[in-house]
């Protein structure tokens, strides 16, 4: 291993070096949906929750299971600014010329200005710079290192860290990547859905 | 959790003045409630709404059953308490959860998200 020159996570090598990259030279197996965390009863009473962008997506969609409604009700939300940027990243991409684009824009628009910006939170310097090393090494033992793939593990990854920084809970669908977090951070808590049939 | 400004409000247990005796059940805040008035506070105070001193005085007549059902939402032993915290929460309401419970909005079945 390339050992930083400082050491411990005092400087940025510390930080981005605290995962071997040379530790990681296969795809990581995928753990079956019984091994995920699933189940909302399990998150600790009390616990704040942020939504990861599937959350708001497939609320959009009419399949966000009521189990993880009533779940996020019942607890301090945590709103990632991260997830809201992919909001707007998606409003902003959409072609004016399509039938359907004043209607989905209208929508994302109206659930973003339902976000108080008190309830919006951003990763820490260090958040970003353990995210950096996590994505890298899943671009290349995963997925391939695509530009659009280095983006998604990188902002997954922040999510991730920043959820487990602030004691919140990352609520997610993507069970593939949130499986693969698990194993860099194991004390970090998400629960993970699947949407409910459209 | 995020820091939030010291906006915090006054939580003793028991009953406020002039109600009606409560079960004890009754008066222990629900989960939830505490971080519900801190966001509302927070919002408030985002906005410059909160000046942090209660200068001005009410004389108004409430329902004292009202009253006493929101002393044990709020977990509030004091009439100012308890109208404070339930004029923080009527201004600063939690849109996010309204629209979270009840959103009619939906995207086209072929809206893709940005990858």
């Amino acid at each position: 291993m390339i050992r930083p020159r400082g050491g411990g996570e005092h400087d940025a090598g510390g930080i981005a070096f605290r995962h071997d990259p040379d530790g990681f030279s296969r795809s990581l197996p995928r753990r079956p949906r019984t091994a995920l965390p699933y189940d909302p009863a399990a998150l600790p009473t009390g616990m704040a929750v942020m939504l990861d962008t599937s959350v708001y997506i497939e609320r959009l969609r009419g399949r966000l299971p009521e189990a993880i409604i009533a779940c996020i009700d019942a607890r301090p939300v945590l709103h990632s600014a991260v997830a809201c940027a992919e909001l707007a990243i998606s409003a902003g991409l959409l072609d004016p010329a399509h039938p359907a684009t004043s209607g989905n824009r209208e929508a994302i628009a109206r659930l973003l200005g339902t976000i108080a910006s008190v309830d919006i939170v951003a990763p820490e310097m260090a958040a970003w710079i353990e995210a950096g090393m996590i994505a890298g090494i899943l671009a290349r033992t995963q997925h391939g290192a695509g530009d659009g793939v280095r983006r998604r593990l990188l902002n997954d990854a922040l999510m991730f860290l920043d959820a487990r920084a602030r004691g919140a809970a990352l609520v997610s669908m993507d069970r593939t990547d949130m499986d693969l977090l698990l194993r860099f951070r194991p004390d970090a808590t998400v629960l993970l859905f699947a949407p409910d049939a459209g | 959790m995020p820091r939030r400004p010291d906006t915090s409000m006054p939580r003793p247990a028991g009953r406020a003045r002039g109600m009606a005796e409560a079960p004890a059940s009754l008066l222990a805040p629900p989960a939830g409630a505490d971080a519900a008035l801190d966001r509302a506070m927070a919002e408030l105070a985002a906005r410059g709404a909160v000046t942090g001193a209660r200068g001005q005085k009410l004389s108004v007549r409430v329902d004292p059953g009202v009253l006493e059902a929101a002393a044990a939402r709020l977990g509030m032993a004091q009439a100012s308490d308890v109208i404070n915290a339930s004029l923080a929460l009527a201004a600063a309401p939690d849109r996010f959860k309204a629209w979270l419970r009840s959103t009619p909005d939906r995207l086209s079945a072929d809206f893709e998200p940005a990858p």
